[in-house]
């Protein structure tokens, strides 16, 4: 893909009318940064206004450096130090050493595995479900608000409470699913403690995807499906071949905020297991590093590496983006 | 290709609403059919029965006289066209063409001659690459009509397929569409509210109100001889002007002066059962400025001065608005015609009388003119039901028939 295509939106693909293809390059918005190369000097009134553009930016940007872009740069910075508030006195600048050792370390490739597992799974179970529930409350003619209410509490309760009621659950002798399926106390192994823990996830945000994949529903205009039955299409075919590419851009989004959220799993793991048989994710190996260990070095070096590893999840789904947009001309080129 | 058969065909909500009631409705094989009224009428609730995707609640539909009402949509073999157009926003100009033939799993060659074919047809190979979004209006309407006319189905249905389209390219769509119908020999049923694009398209125009069939027939045999006062007033533009009445001793007292009556028209008004209240109904074009009508013609009508509102020239006529004293006629079909046309809250003192007068009229604004009026052409109605009074064995031959 060309950087050229990528600046192209789908809104100026629209604009593109026969024959007008080559007329008139695409002008930046009037007040972006491009205008502010010219040489033309500004009149009284246009710095007046540029001035008071940055006033008013002013307060959030601070906020935003204050309370994120400080804290990645420190984090980065701490990354590159031998750093452990045991041993205050060997603290030195040590380059990439500290990656070095978390990346050849056994640990954190298992937590890393576990992660990816969860995402995926919970990720890819909950697209179907989602899609599910969405139908379902998109579809609902009687009783809509008790339906739709109903499909959100589990996206309602506070995770480590929710996740309290699944760990006494499955405690043997006590819990109603305990009892109800296993003999043992499945929470101490891990294939079932695994299970345990992408169920809760699943169960506590399947209502979000839910919810963003019915905003993507309620794009897909009426007459569409109507055209495609009229066109032959079944049930089916009109879900999988008109619903599901109008929705595309949708399902996208959704895919990336849970698989970002997912990636970054603590709250259930920290309760059900406290990662233990190897049920840690990476953000619970950084957070025992940081927090237990007090090793900052190696702990900030876990973060970096999970912000890292978002980044890229972020980067490769904003680049599926740029194509998804149906008749964009991305798409048009691919 | 088949025929299109409506018995009694209903529409009842779960809520209660009758959206369509007994539709009565024989499409023959091949032919153009007009569903047309103001919004509300149940055209398209017609039109989406017809379809399958409403529900039919009572009474049988059949298409190439077979029983469809439990038919889904896929089954019955029609093509749709929708006011959205509907296309595909994913798939190209191709794709969306050949989408229908996709689903009937046609081997690709016949896919593609079928597409190409179409294509031709509508002038849209050079568009075949492209996607929906990449096209003007004009251009997706006719993505939608090749979408439709691909498959050949056993007939067309049309929602309002120009509606969304600007005032030129819809008059020339319309004659894309009905060259195309006549080429093509398929039944179809087409919904529009415009009375224009009804008068222009149809073998024969529907006419709706409140669910219920007002009347059927060709255009010209709608404009010339209207069952009641909603067709008159639907149908033509600029329309048919109403005027209240009285009847008395054998003659219209109206605000244009006394008009005689036939006799057959004053037998039927002393029999007794009907009003004496009425509503005169004449047509724009049935009014000639008095000096131009010669003596043989003026035999024929009445004349009447009133004083000059408004005169605009149309190049060919001239359409003079007079002010003319005493109420406006009421009735709740003419409130209706109002409200669809949005002009219920425009009201001006005293009525005002639309006439269509030759080119060579010196008429100007502001002045007193003399207007001759052609009484053969007017027409009675009941002001209580509507009925066209004047109308016999389905003609109607004025207020002067003998």
């Amino acid at each position: 893909m060309t950087s050229q295509s990528q600046s192209a939106t789908p809104l100026g693909a629209e604009l593109v009318q026969e024959g007008t293809e080559r007329a008139a390059p695409r002008e930046p918005a009037a007040t972006g940064p491009a205008r502010s190369g010219r040489k033309a000097p500004l009149s009284e009134g246009k710095k007046a206004e540029r001035r008071l553009g940055w006033l008013l930016c002013a307060p959030a940007a601070l906020v935003m450096v204050a309370v994120t872009a400080y804290p990645i740069l420190y984090s980065i910075w701490l990354s590159l130090q031998r750093f452990d508030l045991k041993f205050p006195d060997q603290r030195e600048f040590v380059g990439l050493d500290n990656y070095v050792t978390v990346l050849t370390n056994g640990f954190w490739w298992t937590a890393f595995g576990v992660t990816m597992l969860i995402t995926v799974v919970t990720v890819a179970v909950e697209l179907v479900l989602g899609m599910g529930l969405a139908i379902i409350m998109h579809r609902t003619l009687v009783g809509r608000g008790i339906v739709r209410t109903a499909a959100l509490i589990p996206y309602g309760i506070v995770t480590v409470v929710a996740a309290f009621s699944w760990r006494y659950a499955w405690t043997p002798g006590t819990g109603y699913l305990a009892n109800l399926f296993s003999e043992g106390a499945p929470l101490t192994e891990r294939a079932s403690s695994l299970a345990i823990i992408m169920l809760a996830e699943i169960w506590k945000t399947t209502p979000f995807m839910a919810l963003l994949l019915m905003a993507g529903l309620a794009l897909v205009p009426e007459d569409l499906l109507k055209a495609a039955s009229m066109d032959g299409a079944t049930t089916w075919q009109r879900f999988t071949k008109v619903m599901l590419p109008v929705m595309k851009p949708a399902i996208l989004v959704a895919l990336l905020f849970r698989t970002l959220d997912a990636f970054r799993v603590f709250d259930n793991i920290y309760v059900l297991t406290a990662g233990g048989n190897e049920t840690s994710s990476v953000s619970m190996l950084a957070y025992n590093n940081l927090m237990r260990g007090l090793n900052l070095g190696i702990g900030s070096t876990m973060s970096v590496l999970i912000f890292l590893t978002v980044a890229v999840i972020a980067f490769v789904f904003v680049k599926l983006f740029g194509t998804a947009a149906p008749g964009s001309a991305d798409e048009e080129r691919r | 290709m088949a025929d299109i058969v409506l018995d009694k065909v209903g529409k009842r909500f779960p809520d209660g609403t009758v959206a369509v009631s007994e539709v009565d409705l024989e499409i023959a094989d091949g032919e153009f059919v007009i569903l047309v009224g103001p919004s509300g009428c149940g055209k398209s609730t017609t039109l989406n029965m017809i379809a399958g995707l409403e529900d039919i609640s009572s009474g049988e539909l059949r298409i190439g006289g077979e029983r469809v009402n439990d038919k889904a949509p896929r089954d019955r073999d029609i093509a749709m066209v929708f006011q959205s157009y509907a296309l595909y926003p994913n798939m190209t100009v191709r794709e969306n063409m050949a989408f229908p033939l996709k689903l009937a799993k046609l081997d690709k060659a016949t896919i593609d001659r079928k597409v190409d074919e179409a294509a031709k047809v509508l002038e849209l190979t050079a568009l075949l690459d492209r996607r929906p979004a990449n096209l003007s209006g004009g251009q997706r309407q006719r993505v939608a009509m090749g979408r439709a006319i691909v498959r050949q189905p056993k007939a067309f249905l049309m929602d309002e397929p120009l509606s969304n389209l600007d005032a030129k390219l819809r008059v020339q769509m319309r004659t894309v569409v009905s060259r195309l119908q006549k080429k093509l020999g398929t039944t179809t049923v087409y919904v529009t509210h415009d009375q224009t694009e009804a008068m222009t398209l149809g073998d024969r125009v529907v006419i709706m109100r409140g669910g219920a069939v007002q009347q059927v027939g060709p255009p010209q045999e709608l404009y010339d001889h209207p069952a009641n006062l909603f067709v008159a007033g639907f149908i033509g533009s600029p329309s048919m002007n109403f005027l209240p009445a009285t009847a008395e001793q054998g003659r219209l007292r109206t605000a244009l002066g006394e008009l005689p009556i036939g006799d057959r028209m004053r037998r039927e008004l002393e029999a007794g059962n009907a009003p004496r209240e009425l509503i005169v109904g004449i047509r724009p074009e049935h009014f000639e400025d008095a000096e131009l009508v010669d003596d043989e013609t003026r035999r024929r009508g009445v004349e009447f001065a009133a004083p000059v509102d408004i005169v605009e020239s149309m190049g060919s006529d001239k359409y003079v608005y007079f002010t003319v004293e005493g109420e406006r006629a009421t009735a709740a079909e003419l409130e209706e015609l109002a409200a669809d046309s949005g002009a219920a809250e425009f009201t001006g003192a005293g009525s005002n009388l639309v006439t269509r007068l030759s080119a060579e009229s010196t008429v100007a604004e502001g002045e007193q003119r003399r207007v001759w009026c052609n009484l053969e052409k007017i027409h009675l109605f009941d002001p209580a039901n509507g009925r066209n009074l004047t109308l016999h064995e389905g003609r109607s031959a004025g207020a002067l028939a003998d």
